[in-house]
């Protein structure tokens, strides 16, 4: 059927944890969307993906229906769980907190790919290791 | 915290998309909200009347709990948008405060139940809508995508089976999405009823519908689209008959009496005509089944729903139509959508 799209939402929801509060409820709830329906699928599709937070984009449509997609975790997510810590550095320019090997920026570049403007994992890898670099990671062989 | 109701801060920016990117980022600095409230969500509205994006209107917003925590991160966030007016030209955000809502209920009541036709009655599962004797119940909840009834083109799909659907029928519905049309004309007195979609999580929800409309022993809903003449292939999202049964020729309503199917025999399951068919997709799919052979899989008499027509393709699909012997019968039309009745 051809349906028309009226909005489409973007949100960040940790994953397995969408629930009716905000922002999930009121930012669904003013387009009459079966916030259920999208909690329930939500968190039955991140269920593996326990810690990340998982952004997600929402078509809605002029019947009020919906479908969504999943989008891969923020960079910064990624990189604090490689480097096994919770914050970032305060200060990146002067003091280095945690450390990721090349290796692990290669990864999280490939996982990154769909997302990022660009099919080369070589300037993948770039923007990651720039990501890092501004949140005072360092980078390891 | 229990007991007492939580109220809401709600900030939100109109913007472009490159301060949608700033004040999104702004957002997630400042009210990352570990407990999963926080970030910004960003809303892309201005679609046009066929659901294009013409002029994005972006709105980013952001929650925070209305205590002493909330308030001074939003002071950090209005101090943050401050600066950053001084680099974009970006309007004030709008703050409101939200009452603690139940959410989970609240979007219910945009629903109502809803009459289409004459005696067609679409309600969601949670109302119990007091019906006239005559009239047709299909509880159907608003949901993941497809057909919820609301849309034009699928209202003008029941308007027309309701008009059109002789009782004993046989009814192919393609591109079924929520089943709403295969349910409606089970309901009608169809005799069989072949639904089709070839997307998988459709054919779930169409399946569960089905039996939540207690339609099951009428609609057989599949993964696919066209069925091939003389298919041998066992359709494989089959999700009623049991290959057993099938092996037998039981539980399927269409099969002539004393139909028998030897083990050794191809299956030649579907039948290889309906009474009716019904197309709820797009116009460029509608022309690409006339090319496949739709037309030929209509019986003597046979009739065709085709809907999710906007009016610019009506043209493509009339001449479609033409150069395989159908015409048009019947002809319904609200904003950019129209429906055709062909035979």
């Amino acid at each position: 059927m051809g349906k028309k799209v009226t909005a489409v939402i973007k949100l960040q929801i940790p994953a397995g944890k969408a629930n009716p509060t905000p922002p999930v409820g009121p930012a669904l709830g003013q387009h009459g969307l079966n916030i259920m329906a999208f909690c329930k699928d939500y968190n039955a599709r991140t269920a593996g993906m326990a810690g990340m937070v998982v952004p997600v984009e929402i078509t809605v449509y002029q019947d009020r229906t919906f479908t969504f997609e999943l989008k891969t975790p923020p960079a910064t997510d990624l990189l604090k769980r490689a480097a096994g810590i919770e914050k970032g550095s305060a200060e990146p320019n002067r003091s280095k907190k945690g450390r990721v090997t090349r290796s692990q920026i290669r990864e999280i570049a490939e996982q990154k790919m769909a997302d990022l403007n660009t099919s080369d994992v070589e300037s993948a890898m770039r923007m990651i290791e720039g990501t890092a670099r501004s949140m005072g990671i360092a980078i390891v062989d | 915290m229990k007991g007492s109701k939580l109220n809401w801060i709600e900030i939100s920016v109109r913007c472009d998309e490159e301060g949608a990117e700033a004040v999104s980022e702004l957002f997630n600095r400042y009210n990352s909200g570990a407990e999963g409230h926080g970030g910004a969500v960003v809303e892309i509205g201005g679609f046009d009347a066929v659901g294009e994006l013409r002029q994005a209107r972006i709105t980013v917003r952001t929650y925070l709990p209305a205590d002493e925590e909330g308030r001074a991160r939003q002071r950090r966030i209005e101090e943050g948008l401050w600066h950053l007016r001084q680099l974009y030209p970006l309007p004030d955000a709008q703050v409101r405060e939200l009452a603690e809502t139940d959410w989970a209920e609240a979007w219910k009541a945009h629903y109502r139940p809803l009459r289409v036709g004459q005696r067609l009655l679409i309600t969601p599962s949670w109302l119990t809508p007091e019906a006239a004797a005559d009239e047709v119940v299909i509880a159907l909840d608003p949901g993941m995508a497809f057909g919820s009834g609301l849309h034009p083109s699928t209202r003008f799909c029941l308007m027309l089976l309701e008009q059109h659907l002789r009782p004993g029928d046989t009814v192919l519905d393609l591109g079924t999405g929520s089943g709403i049309l295969a349910i409606a004309a089970a309901k009608l007195g169809a005799a069989s009823v072949l639904a089709r979609d070839i997307d998988r999580l459709a054919v779930q929800i169409a399946q569960e519908n089905v039996e939540r409309n207690g339609v099951g022993a009428i609609v057989r809903v599949e993964a696919g689209s066209l069925p091939v003449p003389g298919s041998r292939l066992r359709p494989f999202a089959s999700l009623r008959a049991s290959s057993e049964g099938l092996r037998r020729g039981v539980g399927r309503g269409a099969q002539p009496e004393g139909f028998q199917v030897s083990a050794s025999e191809p299956e030649t399951l579907e039948p290889e005509t309906w009474n009716l068919i019904v197309v709820n997709i797009l116009a460029e799919v509608i022309v690409d089944l006339l090319e496949q052979g739709l037309a030929a899989r209509l019986a003597p008499g046979g009739r065709l729903i085709l809907s999710g027509i906007i009016r610019p393709r009506a043209d493509d699909v009339e001449t479609a139509l033409r150069a395989h012997g159908l015409s048009v019968a019947e002809r319904l039309e609200e904003g950019d959508w129209l429906a055709l009745l062909a035979q």
